[in-house]
């Protein structure tokens, strides 16, 4: 009972150890990702998630057109370089970070206003010995300039 | 001693049991039809976001259609003592926010003052005391006479009220927030609308709103909005019908251009939405209506 115990315990303590709050999420991006967009202004709000390898997020958003936008792509390292694609109204890929060394901001102009669909991808990884995926934050991130 | 440990492994024997439960997402009938692939793609995707345009973002574009400054547009800094609810207070601040960007973009620097002290006292009253502070007071006061530097500490003033918000698990007042900025945008275009009817820029503009309202009505309902400020919600609902009517013409798909060294890709053109003159009339009806609902 008692080696059982601390098998739990310590299984506990890792899960604590390797888990990431939002609130750490939300200052990663606002301390490591935001110079990042300069000189884009942004546009106040903050997507982000804890992703696992494996995992997507996406993002309905709006391109005007008189203006260039930035999409920055932000993950930590524990979950290695996230890939993004971005699709026009249409659904058609129109950008693959995977074709640019997985860049991690691109900057977009469109002549006419449009919906577009950005999709993160965490590569997946190996799996590790313990079989205990890493979590890590992921946020993406739209600044604007005209 | 023993009888903790044994009470803590009964309590992670419960918690691991529900864990498997919760992953397994309960028992299912045997007969339910389930495409293994869609549950594979939908357990892939952790979460989908929907992006609105700051109210900078839109006041910039109102700007660039050669619209001119109308002060009485705006919603008077004095109606401020009127919201006493977390909703009057939340949507409120994406109103006045709206008309902050609103009025630094059209250089008017001392209303731009007097609306940032408003949001200040919103945001006070919301629990957002980080966001919004003495110091974001001061580095105003000092860079009245640089636009670009304004935009910059509302843009700042927006996110830390989004991170302050979601730190603490009220993604739902955020959400709100940025509904009440999106719902003065609209409003204040239709009005320069309604004053100069041959400004087609703007029209324009008012017709793209359709794919921005598709977005924050999802932003909305992930939110729980529905729960929260249900009126708001049927109402912008019922203008998502109207705009359903506007329709995009039909064209080839768009050339795309990529500079890899310059790291950009432009898009071409594509449809283009039309808004009849009826339509935009049924449209302005409907915002003021909402936007007098939020502000009365």
């Amino acid at each position: 009972m008692k080696t059982s115990f601390k098998i739990l315990l310590g299984s506990l303590l890792f899960i604590a150890s390797s888990s990431i709050s939002m609130a750490q999420c939300n200052q990663f991006a606002k301390k490591t990702c935001m110079p990042e967009l300069n000189p884009f202004t942004h546009n106040g709000q903050l997507n982000i998630q804890q992703m696992a390898p494996g995992e997507e997020a996406e993002l309905d958003l709006t391109f005007y057109s008189g203006m260039s936008y930035r999409l920055l792509i932000c993950s930590q390292e524990m979950i290695g370089k996230a890939q993004f694609q971005v699709y026009d109204n249409k659904n058609k890929l129109v950008f693959d970070n995977k074709d640019h060394n997985f860049a991690k901001f691109w900057e977009f102009e469109v002549a006419s206003t449009q919906q577009m669909k950005v999709v993160v991808i965490i590569p997946p990884a190996a799996k590790a010995a313990n079989d205990i995926s890493k979590t890590g934050c992921a946020a993406v991130l739209v600044g604007f300039k005209q | 001693m023993k009888w903790l440990s044994v009470k803590l492994n009964y309590v992670f024997a419960i918690a691991i049991i529900s864990t498997l439960f919760s992953c397994g997402g309960g028992s299912k009938p045997e007969t339910e039809d389930v495409d293994p692939a869609a549950l594979e793609s939908k357990n892939k995707v952790a979460k989908v976001f929907y992006a609105v345009p700051s109210p900078s973002e839109l006041s910039a574009m109102i700007k660039a259609t050669g619209a001119n400054y109308n002060k009485n547009m705006l919603n008077p800094p004095s109606n401020e003592t009127k919201y006493t609810s977390i909703i009057q207070k939340a949507m409120n601040l994406g109103v006045y926010g709206a008309d902050l960007s609103y009025t630094s973009t059209f250089d008017q620097t001392q209303e731009a003052m007097v609306y940032m002290g408003v949001c200040k006292k919103l945001a006070d009253g919301l629990g957002i005391t980080g966001a919004i502070n003495e110091n974001t007071v001061k580095r105003m006061e000092k860079n009245l006479n640089n636009k670009d530097s304004l935009l910059k500490i509302i843009s700042d003033t927006y996110l830390e009220t989004d991170i302050y918000l979601k730190n603490n698990e009220r993604s739902g007042v955020s959400a709100l927030v940025v509904a009440g900025g999106w719902i003065e945008g609209l409003y204040i275009s239709v009005n320069i609308a309604a004053q100069n009817a041959k400004n087609e820029q703007i029209v324009k503009r008012i017709a793209e709103q359709k794919l921005i309202l598709e977005n924050l009505i999802g932003l909305l309902e992930t939110n729980e909005a529905n729960d929260n400020a249900p009126e708001m919600m049927t109402e912008l609902k019922a203008l998502k019908a109207m705009y359903d009517n506007v329709k995009m013409t039909e064209a080839p798909a768009a050339d795309v251009k990529t500079d890899a060294a310059a790291q950009k890709t432009v898009i071409g053109a594509s449809g283009e939405l039309n808004l009849t003159p009826e339509q935009l009339a049924e449209i302005t009806k409907k915002i003021t209506a909402i936007r007098t609902m939020i502000i009365s």
